[in-house]
């Protein structure tokens, strides 16, 4: 393709009322930070809740929380924080201009995705076998460790839906560049997506230490 | 390796690099018996993690002031909730 028509066809990505792809950018970027501020405010319900239980119940908690898998927790927190590095590549690349590295970077980074609910499940299947599921085979002592494993199932299962839906928006982004022409850059969906994803990844920053780190000394 | 290759992968490898020490640190430390002050490691680390991806690979850094209003008064309305919900529940006598 000619660097002539590479503006007009960049003009394809904008949309109303910009009329200019660079204030488009910032808006989505702008956009996207305030709705990641009011999902920081959706997830730290559940911190606070964590942090009173912490305090009202500190034994029950922490003996809850010895059965939750180091082993799985710790390996994920690592697939998650190379998934951000992969996708702040790709945004990073594409701005630069290297469409090709960019797009290898998204496909690591739906890889890494996909490794990180793998590994998900199959600590949710321990989880069940070892009499962990609340509502269904919970037996842990004292019965007030059931408000660590609620904490557990629902801030996971929520993170692992957020999980997902940053993979298939990733998939989505991946396939539109690998159809079309038009620079990766241009549009501000790249951009966008991958603060969303650096948001889940930093979430999962908090919930580990929550989670997996909790009673293991004593 | 491609110059533009190298800008690109250089300082988010090392940001990459900071997190996995990180990371080792916490989950080392945590099998090691010190109290409350496990709780306050791992979540110091935690934070450090945090504001490692909030700056170098969400763009904070970059200078961009709306960006930056947003992300200071998401963490403003954070700190609220904590420390208005906290103040009730770590202030209470015990109760019969």
């Amino acid at each position: 393709m000619s660097d002539a028509a590479r503006p007009l066809l960049a003009m394809e990505a904008l949309r109303e009322p910009w009329e200019e792809l660079e204030r488009q950018r910032e808006a989505a970027s702008f956009g996207m930070w305030v709705f990641l501020a009011s999902e920081l405010l959706f997830f730290s319900g559940l911190f606070v809740s964590y942090a009173v239980y912490r305090a009202i119940f500190p034994e029950a908690m922490i003996a809850g929380a010895r059965h939750a898998d180091f082993f799985y927790g710790t390996l994920n927190t690592a697939i998650l924080m190379t998934s951000s590095l992969t996708m702040v590549l790709a945004s990073r690349g594409a701005e630069a201009g290297l469409r090709r590295f960019a797009l290898w970077c998204l496909a690591a980074t739906i890889l890494l995705g996909l490794g990180f609910v793998v590994v998900k499940g199959f600590e949710y299947a321990k989880d069940i076998e070892d009499h962990l599921l609340v509502g269904y085979n919970y037996d842990l002592k004292p019965p007030e460790s059931v408000l660590f494993w609620c904490f557990y199932w629902v801030s996971t299962g929520l993170h692992a839906v957020h999980v997902s839906i940053g993979i298939a928006l990733i998939a989505q982004l991946l396939i539109q560049g690998l159809r079309s022409a038009l620079p990766l850059q241009t549009t501000p969906q790249l951009g966008a997506t991958a603060l969303y994803w650096h948001l889940v990844d930093t979430i999962w920053i908090f919930l580990y230490p929550c989670i997996y780190l909790v009673g293991r000394a004593s | 390796m491609d110059k533009r290759v190298k800008e690109v992968l250089l300082p988010n490898l090392g940001a990459w690099v900071v997190l996995m020490v990180l990371l080792g640190i916490t989950a080392g430390s945590a099998f090691i018996p010190l109290g409350s002050f496990n709780t306050v490691i791992n979540f110091a680390i935690a934070a450090l993690k945090g504001l490692t991806v909030a700056i170098v690979f969400m763009s904070l850094k970059r200078p961009d002031p709306l960006l930056r209003l947003a992300a200071i008064t998401a963490f403003v309305f954070l700190l609220t909730f904590f420390a208005l919900t906290l103040a009730d529940y770590l202030t209470r006598g015990p109760t019969g």
